[in-house]
């Protein structure tokens, strides 16, 4: 921008003095550090324009995604409302093809479908009790296991997938740690968490639909997977509606926890243990809500042996009281964080030392050992970890020869 | 409430505009900006929104009686009175079931057995910033830097919901001024602020969570499950990740402060530019190490009491400088490893004055080394920082330099984070200049041109993030 050079001449008298250009430019532009170039100010209505400018273009760039994040909300007033703004905000976006753009993006970085809702979910095929299937609650496994067991060994290890909600985090990279020393477990890529899902809002994270995904991008041998604490609420989706523990509820969540479980095992080639939910600091949350939704699992568990392992882990964080702790063994290990829900390592290993134990029960992971020239078990490595009771307990880890991988 | 979500841009849509319209009558303003605060704050948990009050109250009742009294001995009592409330305040959320742990454990060793004594205290977020910010009015009343002012603004200097969360450690002396003086609603910087807060947002939502996600949790998780070299680029990217999370929340922070008429004083000032851990220290968390020097390591006898004292000083304020992150031993390796170097290069200092060498000469390949050996010695540092154990951080140690696993596949090492690592590094080797200009160029576009740029700015960084927004480091100090 060019600038006046002339210097000013004296001003007439009877005349206002009219400032000149540069100092116009001077008076208007904002001081700033020696060397910058100055910038000029906005009022505050300017300000306000810019801020609602933005927030208009890009709600209406980010409509999908606003959508989405609106749907998340917990069921009440509150996702309602965000539901009447971002519904139509959706539809104008979708109109105006402005929702192209964020769609291209995504499907250049691989993740086209973040934005997606997909409500379906399947249905059980397995509806009833096995004959000898048993029905007690808190045994563990309760599945009837199979006489021959199906043997894996380091030449053909066990292919695990991890995964879950929020609780499935911790313990899973705890088994991450553990499970190599049994030789034989091969855990595929890291914890599969997805925080804050579940199966009672499928708008928010379908997990049927990632199974699915999962399944085809990987095939593992065995999943193992931890899921419910945030499926008290009412259910969305096909099927949904009802507030949470009704008796439609009740039928809603089996159909959608056996649909889930057919799904994931229906060819006969894949076993899932699927961990329960422990006791909270919430306890009566935990025995109203959590003890009713573990008793779905359960059951849906035995309806399906050999298919279906589910893994009682509530009655394991229960302090000498009877009651929730913090803190479990006579040193006072922490095994809850403090938001008294989540794991710390210590609970991790112990629920991962629990998930080892349910497997080699369900499978045969040892005898691989036998055909050695050398006895490789003679050392078991121990891993200190607190029991339920309040006594400090010692898990043996079988020591197995390691391939590199498996370090 | 987080920044970077929808339910902050309502909040302060609602505040920006109220606050400039109450401006002109600074009573009403005040008010207003308390209760604004307080429900930014107690958006989180209400209850702590009492503490926050009574942190407000005792600081004012102290910083007053300081003020009026002019006996020394009933003044330094006064003092030390303030003192111990407020690190009582922060030790019992912040460190009881540290030291009752760590006393047990010791107890324990001993073969006296005292049984579970954890009290599992829930930790009010940023109480370690404005415990920190009252301690330094009480202390500039008491050295006669200050005056105590109303005790609303006070509140509403302690409680403004830019930095009340997670800094930066602004002092009264720097704020409550402003307060009173008078704001011209024509001339606000908004080019640098929108800048700040979508600099700011970018680092956050896109680098640091995407870091956080694709390679360090999960490589800190399962260190030995990873091949040495995913192990390296694990660490820098935690480099990466923690500064683009808390310089990215200050930026922010900064930004909105600015828009709402206030200025902060710069927080972060491209730190792994530094070519000296004292350098490093006057780029990373700068109000910090500021109050640090101001408040501890100066009043402990700063470097005029000999060597061995300013040794001892400097491991002090960074040991407590580390406890301050967090409680555990795993912080106070960190402070000490920062102390050391520190220690070290004043050693080599005063060791080259005493033998009259003449200081190296400042060339390229000089200041580059010097830069790599410093970023080196932050990130073993961070190593610490970030494990959630000592076995954790001998894991990751171990692994790194095992020889046996540099040749192990490592998927976890892609383009995009290594370009993430790297843009997270260059971002501060950007010259101020060339981000006035464009500022400058920025400033210069209409209201609405302005708006439409920064529409799609938002778009960007919401569809490059990842989904939901994880929560900030240094919220958990």
């Amino acid at each position: 921008m060019a600038t006046t050079r002339t210097p000013p001449s004296p001003p007439s008298p009877g005349r206002p003095v009219r400032p000149t250009r540069a100092a116009r430019r001077r008076r208007v532009e904002l001081e700033v550090e020696p060397g910058e170039t100055p910038r000029r100010p906005l009022a505050a209505g300017h300000v306000i324009v810019v801020a609602l400018v933005c927030l208009l273009v890009g709600s209406l760039l980010n409509a999908a995604g606003i959508r989405k994040t609106a749907l998340g909300q917990d069921v009440g007033t509150k996702r309602d409302v965000a539901k009447f703004f971002a519904d139509p905000l959706y539809d104008i976006s979708h109109f105006l093809h402005t929702d192209r753009i964020r769609q291209g993006l995504k499907n250049a970085l691989g993740r086209g479908s973040d934005d997606d809702v997909n409500l379906s979910l399947p249905s059980p095929t397995t509806t009833t009790l096995p004959a000898g299937g048993t029905s007690t609650p808190g045994s563990t496994p309760t599945t009837t296991v199979p006489v021959k067991k199906r043997a894996f060994s380091p030449a053909r290890p066990m292919a695990v997938w991890v995964g879950g909600d929020s609780l499935s985090i911790t313990p899973g990279e705890s088994f991450i740690n553990i499970a190599p020393s049994t030789g034989v477990i091969n855990v595929i890529g890291p914890v599969d968490g997805h925080v804050a899902t579940g199966l009672a809002r499928p708008e928010v994270f379908n997990w049927p639909a990632h199974m699915a995904e999962v399944a085809a991008a990987s095939n593992p041998d065995v999943y193992l997977i931890t899921m419910g604490s945030n499926d008290d609420q009412t259910l969305t989706g096909d099927g949904g509606g009802e507030p949470f523990g009704t008796q439609s509820w009740q039928d809603e969540y089996r159909r959608r926890v056996g649909g889930m479980m057919d799904q994931m095992t229906g060819d006969g080639k894949h076993v899932l243990f699927w961990v329960g939910i422990p006791i909270i600091r919430n306890v009566a949350r935990s025995e109203e809500h959590y003890r009713l939704m573990n008793d779905i699992y359960r059951t849906e568990a035995e309806k399906r042996p050999g298919k279906v392992v589910y893994i009682d882990i509530y009655d394991m964080f229960r302090g000498p009281d009877g009651g929730y702790a913090d803190y479990l063994g006579i040193g006072g290990v922490q095994v809850r964080t403090p938001d008294g829900l989540h794991f710390t390592r210590a609970g991790g290993d112990m629920i991962a030392n629990k998930v080892i134990k349910a497997m080699q029960d369900t499978f045969d992971l040892t005898s691989w050992q036998k055909s050695l020239p050398t006895t490789t078990t003679v050392a078991p490595a121990t891993s200190s970890t607190p029991s339920a009771t309040g006594a400090s307990t010692s898990t043996t880890r079988p020591k197995s020869k390691r391939s590199k991988k498996s370090g | 409430m987080l920044f970077p979500t929808i339910t902050f841009a309502i909040f302060f849509m609602i505040v920006l505009p109220t606050s400039w319209l109450l401006m002109p009558r600074r009573e009403r303003w005040k008010i207003f900006m308390l209760g604004a605060s307080y429900f930014f704050y107690g958006y989180w948990n209400p209850r702590f929104v009492l503490l926050l009050a009574a942190s407000t109250v005792v600081n004012q009742f102290f910083g007053r009686a300081i003020f009026r009294n002019t006996s020394e001995r009933v003044r330094r009592s006064l003092l030390g009175g303030a003192v111990a409330v407020n690190i009582a305040l922060l030790g019992y959320f912040k460190y009881a079931d540290f030291f009752l742990r760590s006393s047990r454990d010791i107890l324990d060793s001993m073969g006296l057995s005292v049984g579970n004594t954890i009290i599992a205290v829930t930790l009010p977020v940023g109480i370690s910033f404005f415990t920190f910010q009252a301690l330094s009015y009480v202390i500039d009343i008491y050295r006669g830097d200050f005056q105590p002012g109303p005790l609303l603004n006070f509140a509403t200097y302690l409680s403004f919901f830019p930095h009340v969360v997670a800094g930066p450690i602004v002092r009264a002396r720097e704020f409550m001024p402003q307060i009173e003086e008078r704001k011209d609603p024509r001339r606000i910087d908004a080019s640098r602020a929108f800048f700040l807060i979508f600099i700011g947002l970018f680092k956050k939502v896109v680098i640091a969570n995407f870091l956080a996600t694709e390679i360090v949790d999960v490589v800190f998780a399962s260190p030995n499950r990873h091949s040495s070299l995913e192990v390296l680029i694990a660490i820098y990217a935690y480099a990466v990740q923690i500064y683009a999370d808390f310089s990215g929340y200050t930026d922010m922070a900064i930004g909105i402060a600015l828009l709402l008429g206030f200025r902060f004083p710069q927080n972060f000032d491209g730190p792994y530019t530094a070519t000296s851990l004292q350098d490093f220290w006057r780029r990373w968390h700068m109000t910090l190490s500021r109050w640090l020097r101001d408040y501890l390591y100066i009043p402990l006898g700063g470097n005029r009491q000999g060597k061995w004292k300013t040794y001892r000083n400097l491991m002090i304020t960074f040991v407590l400088g580390g406890l301050w992150h967090g409680a555990a031993w795993t912080f106070v390796v960190w402070g000490a490893i920062h102390g050391g170097f520190l220690a070290v290069e004043h050693w080599r200092r005063t060791r080259r004055a005493e033998l009259g060498l003449a200081d190296p000469p400042d060339t390229f390949w000089r200041r580059w080394g010097a830069r790599l050996v410093t970023f080196h010695v932050v990130c073993l540092a961070w190593i610490f920082f970030r494990a959630e154990s000592f076995t954790n951080a001998g894991d990751i140690l171990a692994r790194l330099f095992d020889p046996a696993h540099w040749s192990d596949a490592s998927p976890l090492v892609k383009v995009s984070v290594l370009l993430a690592i790297a843009a997270g590094i260059c971002e501060q080797f950007v010259s101020r200049g060339a981000l006035a200009r464009l500022m400058a160029a920025f400033s210069r576009l209409s209201p609405v041109a302005q708006g439409v740029t920064l529409g799609f700015a938002l778009m960007l960084i919401n569809t490059m993030g990842p989904r939901g927004v994880a929560p900030f480091i240094y919220f958990r100090f």
